[in-house]
């Protein structure tokens, strides 16, 4: 049945070693080039486009008032394409402001817009543009600038530009290729399998984004196999259709077929043993007053402890930062008693079981509070699991 | 300790199961003793919840550990009179073959130990996943366990679970046969207590039980060398683990799909008219038993393979394989398992207003053309991660293969896996479930229950092929 399958088998054992190697080779290192714009002191770099806002220049960046909406752009003169953008800016309220470049296809007053984020600090944050993710991003773009909304009041830092050799693509989509996803609740509907990015940010953000900003790897197996199924065919055709030609073309090509698989199961394995890992580490051989379950935090040991409270209650209120999935999961396990939401209180339920709620604190007078404004009558924290957790009773 | 009662949980059942399956085969068995063992106990776990779903609802025991086990004893005990009434015949048939003969290399076995390995240690972090961490996917705590919950906390088979917020929901999950829920009851009552990782375990061996019976069937059809390869296929399927180490009931549906298969494709396989009859009783026992499992399988699967039974027997009444006589017969047992499951199943849900669907009322179905499914479709089945390459593959190998497939018992098993993807693409297509595809929640869950078989039809087409293109 399987002869010929012994010297077949140790070609393959060869073959798979050498590919693994190759694929393995964990690239850990590479250059990239970057090149910083520094707003700081009197270092503005360039000559800018100022329009409608009114940049002032201090020791921490440029400080940018907007009394109107207005823009500020400049013609990039890099010696090197652009893969990244990182911005280094701060506001004193969060602000949503605009990337904007051109795209060298498009007129010179048309510029493309890419909202992000400016968020509330006293200190320069670091904001990662993952630019390249776009379809109507531009490597090359002639100019680039920041378009900020009336009333912005933030301080620029810096900007780092990110720029990759064609290689270094190469290194970037082989260590995406070998970056995993973790256990999510989507992980029973579907894997995203392994995925190829082309620079450090999209690959760092990738599973971060709903679907991913990604390609999938598969493609490249199955170019290998279309390669390997037309090479066999090629081989057979070749060799004139002999009984030896079609064997060797078709052992071949199923030991290429083999491999891959072998291949693909590696790196979905090796996704899966990282699931099982983290567990492992962050709950099951955790200690137990500390121990999160993925990213629920500490929800499950609360619900466990907050059952043993409530098996006198038929019903209980419960208020946790979202209703799915902890109304679903508290109802569970701590059935029979119900979780229900506030407003059946006015049916004389008296115990709250408050979960990761910031927002809601038991006041010096003992009534449960929500915002400042009083939610029940007073009564008494029965159990307290941590700052933003407990159960409380009325009296 | 806790985790040791699965053990005695699942003992009497399998025995029942076991007794059956020999009582079935009769003087003409067909299985050799594992496989025997292993479709004992998936029948006898879904049998014997079954009859005890039917004596509750008669009013006659309690879900309770003492109505649990009087079932069972009285399960055991009929069958054990029946047995013992006929040991002298069933003792003395016993059913064998022999593996080929194969001379393994150094280099093939070493494959085979990583492999082996490899995957061990994989199903080894699932089943700690699965039994040493709390519910966290939402069917565990809105359906699966948490019915099994409620049934244990009141115990009887209730269908109105507790929403909060006042409401109450009395269709939904309730619409779905109890056997898993049922069996977590059991398990909890035996220990006194609701323990997680002890209710959830059974789906660990339900995942085991699915790769030995590919093994094994290969085995019996291939050779063990391409019994090992199906084996390593379904237990690389990223999605199948992920499935099979957590308290979902898809990996269950797709073993009792996958039983049935297997024995219309032994039943075409053998030459042997009295071996090709037993392999059709116990095919008419799974199949009945295919209503107790899931929605799904009352809707999609029953109706499918009944039709590739009908196939299957026609063929060989016109071939000669099987005697006219032999066809009533037959026909008598598939009347018989599918109205004594059937029936019941179909009285209660009429009775308490559970609609039918996936846990959504067919009526409450828009149809027409859904925009953007196929891509998902597309997408899903062959850009992620869920399954290797195995639909590509097995595409392949049955568009390349396509007059042996035609020539050969696989044939009712391929058309099975197209049909039944057919329908579920229509159903995403042109009706408003297309949202399960789009959100991909409910997509790939229909590939979940055809993974097993596709395995088992996929490694036979590679050995085919392989044998094809590699001997003169």
């Amino acid at each position: 049945m399987f002869s010929g399958t012994i010297p077949i088998v140790s070609s393959l054992f060869r073959t798979s070693i050498i590919l693994a190697v190759l694929v393995l080779l964990p690239a850990t290192t590479h250059a990239v080039t970057i090149t910083e714009w520094n707003f700081r002191g009197s270092n503005v770099p360039g000559r800018w486009e100022v329009r409608d806002l009114a940049p002032v220049r201090t020791d921490t960046g440029l400080h940018i008032t907007a009394p109107h909406e207005g823009s500020l752009t400049r013609l990039t003169d890099l010696h090197h394409r652009i893969d990244d953008i990182i911005v280094h800016a701060f506001a004193t309220q969060a602000t949503e402001v605009f990337l904007l470049w051109h795209h060298r296809n498009m007129p010179p007053s048309n510029l493309v817009q890419l909202p992000f984020k400016i968020p509330s600090s006293t200190t320069p944050l670091s904001i990662e543009l993952n630019v390249s993710s776009f379809p109507e991003w531009d490597p090359n773009t002639d100019r680039i600038g920041f378009a900020f909304p009336q009333g912005t009041d933030a301080i620029l830092e810096s900007m780092e530009f990110v720029g990759l050799q064609w290689w270094e693509h190469g290194i970037v989509a082989m260590q995406s290729f070998w970056t995993f996803d973790w256990y999510k609740p989507h992980s029973i509907n579907f894997v995203w399998g392994p995925l190829l990015t082309f620079t450090p940010l999209s690959k760092k953000h990738m599973f971060y984004q709903l679907p991913p900003l990604a390609y999938s790897a598969n493609i490249i197996f199955y170019t290998l196999m279309i390669i390997g199924a037309g090479a066999a065919i090629f081989y057979w055709h070749a060799h004139g259709r002999t009984f030896k030609a079609r064997q060797k073309s078709a052992t071949g090509f199923l030991m290429l077929i083999a491999i891959l698989w072998i291949g693909y199961d590696i790196r979905m394995g090796a996704e899966w043993l990282s699931y099982v890992r983290e567990d492992l580490r962050t709950y099951l051989l955790a200690e137990e007053s500390t121990r999160t379950f993925r990213e629920r935090g500490r929800f499950y040991d609360f619900a466990t402890i907050a059952s043993t409270y409530l098996t006198k209650d038929p019903t209980y209120i419960f208020l946790a930062t979202h209703r799915w999935p902890y109304l679903g999961a508290m109802r569970y396990f701590t059935y029979p008693s119900i979780p229900t939401e506030p407003d059946q209180a006015q049916f004389g339920i008296d115990t709250w079981v408050v979960f990761d709620r910031p927002d809601i604190s038991v006041d010096p007078s003992e009534h449960l509070v929500s915002e400042g404004t009083v939610v029940t009558p007073p009564g008494k924290v029965l159990y307290q699991f941590d700052d933003h957790s407990f159960i409380f009773r009325t009296r | 300790m806790a985790m040791l009662l699965l053990i005695p949980g699942i003992a009497l059942p399998t025995v029942t199961g076991w007794m059956i399956v020999r009582l079935l085969e009769y003087r003409h068995p067909v299985l050799i003793s594992a496989e025997r063992w292993l479709l004992g106990f998936v029948g006898g776990m879904t049998f014997t919840m079954f009859v005890t779903f039917l004596l509750h609802s008669a009013g006659l025991i309690g879900f309770t550990f003492w109505g649990f086990l009087s079932v069972q004893l009285i399960l055991t005990g009929v069958l054990a009179s029946c047995y013992i009434k006929n040991r002298e015949t069933l003792n003395l048939q016993r059913f064998t073959f022999h593996d080929h003969p194969i001379v393994w290399s150094h280099a093939t076995k070493i494959i085979i130990f990583i492999l082996t390995l490899w995957t061990l240690i994989k199903i080894a972090g699932g089943a700690a996943m699965l039994m040493g961490t709390p519910a966290y996917q939402d069917d565990v705590f809105n359906n699966w366990n948490l019915r099994g919950k409620v049934f244990f906390e009141t115990h009887r088979l209730t269908l109105t679970l507790p929403m909060g917020n006042e409401t109450f929901s009395s269709d939904g999950v309730s619409s779905y046969p109890p056997t898993i829920p049922m069996i977590k009851t059991w398990l909890a009552l035996l220990h006194g207590e609701w323990h997680e990782g002890l209710i959830n375990s059974i789906h660990i061996l339900w995942y085991l039980a699915t790769v030995a019976l590919v093994f094994l069937f290969l085995r019996r059809s291939a050779g063990v060398l391409w019994g090992l390869v199906g084996a390593y296929l379904l237990t690389s399927l990223p999605l199948y683990l992920i499935h099979g180490s957590n308290a979902y009931a898809d990996v269950f549906m797709s073993l009792h799909i996958l039983i049935p298969l297997l024995l219309l494709y032994l039943t075409s396989a053998d030459e042997d008219p009295s071996r090709r009859l037993s392999a059709l009783k116990l095919n008419a026992f799974f199949t009945g038993l295919l209503v107790f499992t899931k929605n799904e399988a009352l809707l999609l699967y029953l109706p499918l393979i009944l039709l590739c039974v009908i196939v299957a027997v026609l063929t060989d009444a016109r071939q000669k394989r099987l005697s006219q006589g032999h066809a009533i017969h037959l026909l008598f047992y598939y009347l018989g398992f599918l109205t004594l499951i059937l029936l019941p199943w179909l009285t209660f849900k009429y009775l308490h207003g559970l609609p039918f669907g996936n846990a959504k009322a067919i009526s409450d179905l828009s149809i027409g053309w859904q925009p953007r499914v196929l891509y998902a479709l597309w997408v899903n089945t062959f850009f992620e991660g869920n399954w290797v390459f195995l639909w590509p593959l097995f595409i392949g190998l049955t568009l390349f293969r396509w007059r042996r497939v035609l020539q050969s018992p696989l044939l009712l098993l391929t058309l099975f896996i197209l049909i039944v993807i057919g329908e579920q693409s229509i159903l995403y297509l042109f009706t408003s479930l297309s949202e399960e595809a789009l959100n991909q929640t409910g997509l790939a869950r229909g590939l979940v229950h055809l993974a097993p078989v596709t395995v088992f039809v996929t490694t036979l087409l590679l050995h085919d092929t392989w044998k094809h293109t590699t001997s003169a």
